[in-house]
Parts: C-alpha cells; structure tokens; sequence
C-alpha cells in the first residue's frame, strides 16, 4: 500500500505532541524502536492507553510501572480507509487495525504490509509484528506488519 | 410491585424545524428554535412555562444558556449532557428523574445543528474546526492514524461482526433498503424520490453494495445522510399528562449506559452498551422484547441499527439483519423498524436521536406524516440511541392506552 506509493514512509499523520508527563515512556521507547507498556504494579495488568491510574475493575491502583512489549500481537479487526483528511490523503486507501498485543492490551494502528484493494487477503487473527516509522529526528510513530 | 418511574411522564407533543435537510440556509439556533416552537404548540405548552431544558448540539458550548437566553426564557433546571446522538434518550431517562422527583413538571429537549452547511461553509468565521487536544487520548493514539469521524470507527466493529458471525456486507445492505423503502413512503424523506434528491428513491442491495467504499465495509449507502434539522419534544409529568392537546405517549421505563469512547476500549465491538440500557428500560417498564410492536433503532450505520437489535433482545446474536432481510421491518411488515425512513434515508444531522423519539410519538399516537401505508397499528415501541463510537446508548419504552 503506502510503500509502494512511497518506498519508505507510513506514517501520514499529523507529527504528535507526545505528551511528556503521562506517556512519556511510550515515546521515549518508541524512539528506540521499542514499545513500553503501562503495568499496574498491583495487579499485575497491562493497559493501554498511558494513565496514572489502573482502569482494570476492581483495583484503581495508581502504582503504575512501565514494560518493554513483545512488540508481536494478533489483528483484532480492520478497516480500510478510502476517505482522509490532510496528510492520510495522500495514502488512502490505507489499512486500519485494532491490534491485541500479547500483552493483552488493544492499540489502534495502520498495517504497512497488506493490500487494501483486497479486504478478503487480510486476515483477522493474524500475527503481526510491530514497526515504527520516523517522523522527526525525535518521534517515532508505531506501526505493524503482518508476519 | 410496580417501579415508581414507570410511566410517571409522557410525551405530549413533538416538532421539527420548518426546513430540514440540504442547504436550508439556517443556523443551529434557529433550527433548535423553530423545533421548540412547533413542539410547543402541538403540546399546547407556552414557551413561558418552560421548567426543564434540555439541550445538546449545535448551539455553541454553553449550548442549553444560549438557546434559553435566544429564545427569552429562564428555566429552572437545565442539562446539556453531551454523549453524541444517544444524548436525547439519555436527556429522557434525564427528565424521568427530574419530574419523578418533584422538581419539575415539564421538559422541553431540544436539538439543532448543521451538519450538512458546517461542512460546506468549511468552518469558515470560527478560527479552524475543532480546537484539539494533542495529549487528549483519543487524539494521541487513535485519531492521529487517520481516525476522522465516525465510518472510519464503526468499519471496524462492523468487520470484526462479521467475521465472527459470517454475516455479510450484502445482509447489512438490505438496512439501508428497507429503510429506503419507508423513506418512499414519507415525502418530508430526503431521499424520498428523485424530487427530493437526485439520487433519491427506491434502491436494491447492488445500489448498495456498489455505492463508493468510504471506509472498508461500508459503503456510502450503509452510512447516514448529514443533513442540518432542529428538533424538540415537550414531556410533562403523569399528573399534568391530560391537560396537554395530545394523547399522551407514555415513557413506561427509560435506561442510559457507556462503555468506552476510545474505540482501543471497547472490549468486544460486538456487544454495545445497548443490552444494559435496554435491561434498564424493560425493568422500570416491566415489560420485554416480546411486548415491543415497533422499534426506533439509530442508524448511523447499517451496522449499529442490526446489532442494536440483538442488544435490545429483538434478535438472537448474529441475527440481527434477518428482521430486515425478512421484511419483518419493512412497511407493512409484522415489526416496523425505523418507520421514517432512518438516518439513512429521512434525515440525520450528525446527532439523530431526535428524531427517533418523534418518529415513534408519531407513530403511536397515530400521527405519522406521509403517504398511505407509513402509518402502523403499533401501540408500543421501543427506542435506542447509540452516540460517538458505539460509546453510549440510551433506552426508552414508549406505549399508548387505545
């Protein structure tokens, strides 16, 4: 899809303001090529998105602590975008997905290595791997592709 | 034992903006305005005497002040939740609360937007759009990949149904067809003919499944007109329910719920919060699924109006469309759905639930607009909203005593 409309990037966003309080080591690791996760040190759970509290029921615990991911998930479910505004214009029709991380935790992103003229090809339940493209010198932004 | 919320108020009278749908060269106040005014006189209520004001869309951010201080009034309990389009059923679970308490007597909830001239004015005077918070979740890890407006949301959930149930893009189409085909039967419809609307009139599952792809599996045909219209229905409590011109349209049980806003949340997307608002609704109501003689079930998307019959136990799970591929839901089907033509096809401002109770006070109280056939013998109904990404919902049952 967008590779072949332009060989290296896939990311067309907007460059995000990282927020540097809550999430900070989510784009910290992101700049290494890494996914760090929110955990709750109480329960043990992972939970994504970053929040200085545990949302899991029952617990609230506000004892966070932050993890390097597998970095490999499976397709929960996609879509295919044929209408964007700005820069995801220039790269529809793109590929959309809800990842379920190992980890248990569910991530909105695109997927770099399927073809989105043909929705039958992609597969929920697909193991999927996580990449990232650079942005700035600074921000990294998380993709996948299927393995 | 019977609840004590049960029918303790009723719709007395509802109303629209004189001009509703494309180009109709109105602001959102005005919209709201004239809804209020045409409610009120169906009622029979004066504006005056207005105690409960319930108000979401359009009308700027202090959207319930702004619209009282336009139209001269000073109510004495106001709410302006804002939760997407469920918000109007959640505004009725609202007022049952308020009236059933003493505080007030009557409610007027009101709705106005432009949804279709916002986009073609191209926010032109506002300073740019939405005024966004980058660190804002939903920004920072959803929307910044391109996640717009509500088809690039719902494609998802409607997907992942499908696989897990092997229902089929052309068994959602047949939504949209049936909800043309009572659009045909009500000439206020956008799309009730090609008068109406150039690409108005009857349609088949092709015209759907052939329809431009906007997001993967939906198609232009499986998603919602965005028009502008204004709208308002008058509720005053049990008490008061005789002195008002209309036949009351009793609220026999009401229930609202949420579940998430940022999709990533949404634990499974087939499952809406729609079985616990309905749950609610039934239990004040005493009443079940089986009592229901019609339904107003939102259509944003072909996809919300089938799994929103499961959700509110119209349907087994995964058989949510058979109620429309069977013609149980179309005009003169034994379980009318969506009897003004729906989002899809009547109208659909970008906040529809209004619209679903007015539709359903019409048709229960015998007084829905259009052509022969439009018309049901229904004397219950029950009504859904679903607002934002699948996030909220809101429940009402409605009958009257004929």
């Amino acid at each position: 899809m967008t590779k072949e409309k332009n060989t290296d990037k896939v990311y067309f966003g907007p460059t995000p303001d990282p927020d540097l309080l809550n999430a900070k080591e989510f784009w910290e690791g992101a700049k290494k090529n890494i996914l760090m996760l929110p955990k709750c040190n109480k329960c043990k759970k992972f939970f994504f998105y970053p929040r200085i509290i545990c949302p899991k029921e029952g617990c609230h615990s506000r004892d966070i602590v932050w993890e390097k991911a597998s970095g490999k998930g499976k397709i929960y479910t996609f879509a295919i975008q044929h209408i964007a505004t700005d820069g995801w214009k220039e790269a529809v029709p793109f590929v959309t997905a809800f990842i379920d991380t190992e980890e248990n935790v569910r991530m909105l992103s695109v997927i770099a290595n399927v073809n989105p003229e043909d929705p039958d090809s992609i597969k929920i339940g697909s193991n999927v791997t996580i990449k990232f493209d650079k942005v700035e010198d600074d921000i990294f932004m998380p993709y996948w592709e299927v393995v | 034992m019977t609840n004590k919320l049960r029918r303790s108020a009723a719709i007395v009278g509802v109303g629209e903006s004189d001009t509703f749908g494309f180009d109709t060269n109105k602001d959102s106040l005005t919209l709201h305005t004239e809804g209020i005014i045409n409610a009120a006189n169906d009622a029979g209520l004066n504006i005056d005497d207005i105690e409960g004001f319930f108000v979401t869309g359009g009308a700027g951010r202090f959207q319930t002040i702004a619209l009282a201080e336009y139209l001269g009034i000073k109510p004495k309990y106001i709410d302006s939740t804002y939760v997407g389009g469920a918000g109007f059923i959640f505004f009725v679970n609202h007022a049952i609360a308020a009236i059933s308490s003493g505080m007030i007597k009557n409610a007027v909830i009101s709705h106005g937007e432009v949804g279709h001239s916002i986009r073609a004015r191209g926010n032109k005077g506002t300073g740019g759009g939405f005024n966004y918070d980058p660190w804002d979740p939903s920004m920072q890890f959803e929307q910044i990949y391109g996640l717009w407006g509500a088809p690039t949301y719902y494609a998802h959930a409607m997907n992942r149904y499908m696989h897990e149930f092997g229902v089929t893009k052309k068994d959602f189409a047949e939504i949209a067809v049936v909800a043309r085909e009572w659009a045909t039967l009500n000439p206020k419809a956008v799309m009730h003919s090609k008068e109406t609307h150039p690409f108005g009139g009857p349609i088949d599952v092709d015209t759907v499944l052939n329809s431009r792809p906007i997001a993967w599996p939906l198609n232009l045909l499986d998603c919602c007109l965005v028009t502008d219209h204004g709208g308002a229905v008058v509720i005053v409590s049990k008490e008061q329910a005789s002195e008002y011109k209309n036949e009351p349209v009793w609220i026999e049980g009401s229930g609202e719920a949420i579940s998430h806003i940022n999709m990533s949340q949404m634990e499974d997307m087939t499952i809406t919060s729609a079985h616990l608002s309905s749950q609610r609704a039934y239990e004040i109501a005493g009443m079940g699924p089986k009592d229901m003689e019609m339904a107003m079930l939102y259509d944003s998307f072909t996809y919300t109006a089938g799994v929103t019959a499961e959700m509110v136990g119209l349907a087994p799970r995964g058989e949510g469309t058979n109620l429309w591929k069977n013609g149980l839901a179309s005009p003169g089907g034994k379980f009318p759905i969506n009897t003004n033509g729906g989002g899809l096809s009547y109208s659909h401002s970008g906040m529809y639930g209004m619209l679903l109770l007015i539709e359903a006070q019409r048709q229960l109280a015998g007084k829905a607009i259009g052509l022969d056939g439009r018309q049901t013998t229904a004397k219950s109904a029950i009504v859904n909203g679903t607002g934002g990404p699948l996030a909220s919902t809101g429940t009402i049952i409605l009958t009257v005593d004929r």
